[in-house]
């Protein structure tokens, strides 16, 4: 199991998943390899008794790559020895040119960069990664690519050493050891994608691609804000694109988490026979309506949501507003860590702004969800981006009424059984959930409907067999393929 | 189309370009308005199959917006605050070499320093500056090995690591002083009395300490607590020898240990309290050392210059107390001469400061030349390093002239001999190179190659020693001098015909430096 800044070190939707399917499948053993910012993180989770081993790849917080994890002074003089330059332009620069053409183009032929990282990491098993990289021949390389492209000439310089050092960093992943599986299984069309790619270039392992939010258009959200230049920005994009490409090529079946994701992968040429969706699940055993203590003064109105840009905190603010003209006894509770302080800062100020300091509060993390979800009148999700949102569907479990924006696959979720606005529109949302909050029948019947939708579709139990079912049929089809060989 | 949807249309292409003024592909366009809240079915209102099929239609129009790009000129910054800047780096770079300066000047005001004293007996600060020296090479390779990591963690906010990084280079590092001053005292015991040897250790093992606690302090950029820190030790050490009457052994360990404890205290108090505001916000944080071996490893050739630059500094000095008495002694006016010609180095540390500040900001920014125009980055670059060297040769010979002529008209405090105006015009001019050898110096460290310095050092080191020698058995010590000169001559200009090399290409210097 490949993740990318998420299991077991940062809690979320996608190392819920992970975990679940993990813990869930006992007689499965899993390895897993985790991309990481930095070495230092605490692991979040009890890992369960069947994952064999963790491989951590920290692509930032070390000077020499692995030097937290395999620490070996000889084994680093020893490379170093072997890496002259001669070894770095006969064996490690055609490679690196295949891999640098490919990001530069958007991935034209993903198969070409699969070879090119699979050669790559070939030549780091008895190479030194920092002298590599530091190799003259290499700049060379880069400065004559980037600077025979039109586009790619106008870059500034800054910039460009800004990319190749962030390229440098990315490929830290290739000099790490991948574990030895019988399926790769990857939850992200990503970076952590690379060991699955280079393991099926190499040994034909099977390769299984979970997508939950859409790397690609993530990304393309991320350059938005992050990157200044145009032709740094188009460099980004085609790099993301090239890796989305390899991984959508190599892998044997694309799993995504609902079928708005189907849309995006469709649309890279992704064959309809290697798509098949496979919600999440939760257990709707601990997800059901219960008999909790309620205030019965108050509306109650409930975020499951980490404080961050992406969930929309500030325009629930806006929208609460909007709620307590005409709920006076309305209040909203959000439930989750704050992982950006500067949002947090931001939504503070307009909880003030507005005169909310009563009845807007940010309660933090809870370890008892399926409580605050019966309590809660109406659970909302303000979101702007989203892929299949474990909040919606374990509010719906616990038969609560949604309301929540039209993001990702929340639409798909609650149809008919929620409702959905506009994302970024606190009128639209705000309305929507006063209008709930006043109508007791509505929210009781769309919550019933919610229930048993979720106990249909997103239970755990066809989640799991789902995967069970994917992992044994990748591994039959390898050993058919095999034998018809 | 109708007039009405290609007016939507156009909505949604400014509406785009609000968020995205670059836009590439419709993909990124497609993104955009997902985001914005349009679906499949708001797609298809306007009379298209999805969200791609609107953006690729969204696309052309943004195509025509594209062309509308509006330039924004650089605000220009007046006269007065690019003087303010560099009077305030200027100033940060003395503060720099506020040891040196403040030893300096409280020698010159009450006659003691941190390790010295008028009128001291010969014998007693021969084996004093033998610890001096010693302390300086037994901490000072050990000191660029862990700063580099301290300073490194420090800028990743990664102040957990920081923390035991430091509290790893106090152990080591105090490790090291105890097995060196271990080596020095049975180094000296054969051939100074035990009196002296004792003496020696113990000054040897406390400037040691306060060395080590210290250079945090210039890693962290942190010169005012630094000056700070020297003010108040040279404030106790002067207190308990002329209010407390006490003798000035117990009155320089008194000081020094006082820095010792200050800094520690600050440096601890300072990474700590980052480390738990960190902590606060950030649950994940966990502390984890790399392999201390592979630290070494890559320590070491940083380790390695930084020796040779003080044996190039000292190499002189020993060769002439080789020279004056048995095993050694010092002559006052060669160490006046040399301790005069130290004066030159706090201001232009503050030089260095303001230009290598300049000089590291126009290579991380002034790479916003394009690629094609980098080779005239390059040459900026190489002729503001060419105009910082000019400046600091230019202003040291100024400061020399001034020191040397108030050394002449008799109003410097100590008394100038002959002797030692001819070891100040020497060493001075020595001191103006190092200063030159001090930039290639952090250059290299700046740029990650510590090796381009270890050529041209050993070069200096060489000849100074070869040449004192030599000269001060022909023509007598105080011409050793020369070589002082010529050593740290050899070495700048060696090193800075390497620096010069590498600034030509340091687009591809810059991208290594990782």
């Amino acid at each position: 199991m490949t993740s990318e800044g998420t299991y077991p070190y940062f809690r979320g939707g996608v190392s819920t998943w992970t975990h679940n399917l993990i813990k869930k499948l006992p007689d499965i053993e899993f390895y897993i390899v985790s991309i990481v910012p930095s070495p230092f993180f605490r692991i979040s989770y009890d890992l369960p008794r069947n994952v064999r081993g963790l491989v951590t790849i920290p692509l930032w917080g070390e000077e020499q790559p692995g030097e937290h994890f395999s620490p070996s002074c000889l084994s680093v003089l020893r490379r170093v020895i072997r890496t002259g330059t001669s070894e770095v332009e006969e064996e490690f620069i055609p490679s690196f040119k295949d891999f640098l053409e490919e990001v530069l183009s958007g991935g034209k032929n993903p198969r070409r960069m699969g070879e090119a990282l699979t050669a790559m990491r070939k030549f780091f098993e008895d190479h030194e990664y920092k002298k590599t990289f530091k190799s003259e021949a290499l700049w060379k390389l880069y400065i004559s690519k980037l600077g025979e492209d039109k586009l790619y000439s106008n870059m500034e310089v800054s910039e460009l050493i800004d990319l190749a050092r962030v390229l440098q960093h990315f490929l830290r992943v290739l000099i790490f050891p991948f574990p030895e599986g019988d399926v790769y299984h990857s939850s992200a069309a990503a970076l952590c994608g690379v060991p699955a790619i280079v393991s099926k270039v190499k040994e034909d392992i099977p390769y299984l691609l979970t997508e939950h939010g859409l790397y690609f258009r993530e990304r393309i959200l991320d350059t938005v804000r992050l990157v200044k230049s145009l032709p740094a920005k188009i460099f980004w994009l085609n790099l993301f694109r090239a890796i989305v490409l390899a991984n959508y090529n190599y892998a044997d079946k694309i799993s995504p988490v609902c079928s708005f994701n189907v849309n995006w992968e469709r649309e890279f040429g992704i064959k309809e026979g290697k798509i098949e969706v496979i919600y999440n699940g939760i257990d709707v055993n601990r997800f059901r309506p219960l008999n909790v203590r309620r205030d019965e003064d108050v509306k109650r109105i409930i975020l499951m949501a980490r404080v961050d840009k992406l969930k929309g905190i500030i325009d629930m603010v806006e929208a609460f507003s909007y709620v307590k003209e005409e709920v006076r006894n309305a209040v909203c509770q959000v439930f989750g860590p704050i992982v950006d302080k500067e949002y947090y800062a931001a939504c503070m100020r307009k909880v003030k702004e507005l005169g909310l300091e009563d009845s807007f509060l940010f309660m933090g993390p809870t370890n008892q969800p399926e409580v605050e979800y019966n309590r809660a009148d109406v659970v909302a999700l303000p979101s702007i981006s989203e892929g299949f949102p474990y909040a919606v569907v374990e509010a719906m479990a616990c038969g609560r009424l949604v309301v929540a924006t039209d993001v990702g696959g929340v639409r798909e979720a609650l149809e008919g059984c929620g409702i959905v606005v506009p994302p970024r529109q606190p009128r639209e949302l705000g309305k929507a959930i006063s209008e709930a909050l006043l109508d007791e029948e509505m929210r009781k019947e769309l919550g019933m409907k919610a229930r048993e939708k979720a106990v249909r579709l997103y239970s755990e139990e066809r989640f799991l067999a789902d995967y069970l079912r994917s992992y044994v049929e990748l591994l039959s089809e390898k050993k058919i393929g095999g034998m018809s060989k | 189309m109708t007039i009405e949807i290609l007016s939507e249309l156009d909505s949604l292409a400014m509406a785009v370009l609000e968020i995205e003024e670059d836009i590439k592909d419709y993909m990124q366009v497609a993104a955009i308005l997902e985001s914005l809240g349009i679906t499949r079915e708001i797609a298809r209102s306007y009379g298209f199959e999805d969200v791609f099929s609107l953006s690729k239609a969204v696309m052309e129009l943004i195509d025509y917006y594209k062309s509308r790009q509006e330039t924004v000129s650089e605000e220009k910054r007046s006269l007065t605050e690019k003087l303010k800047e560099g009077v305030v780096l200027f100033l940060l770079g003395l503060l720099s070499g506020s040891p040196w300066l403040l030893s300096t000047i409280s020698f010159s005001l009450t006659g003691v320093s941190l390790y010295s004293i008028v009128n001291a007996d010969i014998k007693v600060a021969t084996v004093i500056g033998l610890a001096l020296i010693a302390s300086l090479l037994a901490t000072s390779g050990i000191q660029s090995v862990f700063m580099r990591k301290v300073l490194f963690y420090t800028y990743q906010l990664a102040y957990g690591v920081a923390l035991r990084f430091l509290t790893l280079y106090y152990l080591i590092g105090t490790s090291t002083v105890i097995f060196s001053g271990i080596l020095f005292y049975l180094l000296l015991s054969p051939v100074f009395p035990p009196n002296l040897t004792s003496l020696g250790l113990i000054y040897f093992l406390a400037l040691s300490m306060l060395w080590l606690a210290t250079a945090p302090l210039y890693a962290l950029k942190k010169y005012t607590v630094l000056f700070l820190v020297f003010v108040m030790a040279l404030f106790v050490v002067n207190v308990a020898l002329y209010e407390s009457s006490l003798d000035f052994v117990r009155a320089h360990i008194y000081g020094i240990f006082f820095g010792i404890l200050a800094s520690m205290i600050y440096l601890f108090v300072y990474i700590y309290v980052r480390f738990t505001l960190i902590r606060a916000v950030s649950e994940e944080t966990v502390v984890r050392l790399p392999s201390l071996s592979l630290t070494l490893l890559l320590g070491t050739p940083y380790f390695i210059a930084s020796v040779l630059y003080f044996l190039l500094i000292v190499a002189d000095q020993l060769v002439v107390w080789t020279r004056v008495g048995s095993p050694l002694l010092m002559d006052l006016n060669y160490e006046t001469g040399k301790n005069l010609a130290l004066l030159i180095l706090p201001p232009l540390f503050g030089l260095v400061h303001y230009f290598l500040i300049k000089l590291y900001k126009l290579i991380e920014e002034g790479g916003r030349s394009r690629i094609r125009d980098r080779i005239e980055y390059c040459r900026t670059v190489v002729s503001f390093y060419k105009r910082a060297i000019f400046s600091v040769i230019i202003a040291g010979t100024l400061i020399l002239l001034l020191i040397y002529f108030l050394s002449l008209k008799g109003k410097v405090v100590w008394k100038v001999s002959e002797e030692s105006l001819l070891v100040l015009r020497a060493a001075g001019i020595g001191n103006i190179l190092l200063a030159v050898v001090l930039i290639n110096s952090l250059i290299s460290f700046y740029l990650y190659r510590p090796k381009l310095m270890l050529y041209s050092l050993l070069l200096g080191l060489i000849l100074n020693l070869a040449l004192s020698f030599l000269i001060s058995q022909r023509y007598g010590i105080y011409y050793a001098s020369l070589s002082y000169l010529l050593g740290c001559l050899a070495s700048g200009v060696v090193s800075s015909l390497q620096i010069i090399r590498s600034l030509r290409r340091i687009d591809y210097y810059y991208y290594t430096a990782f």
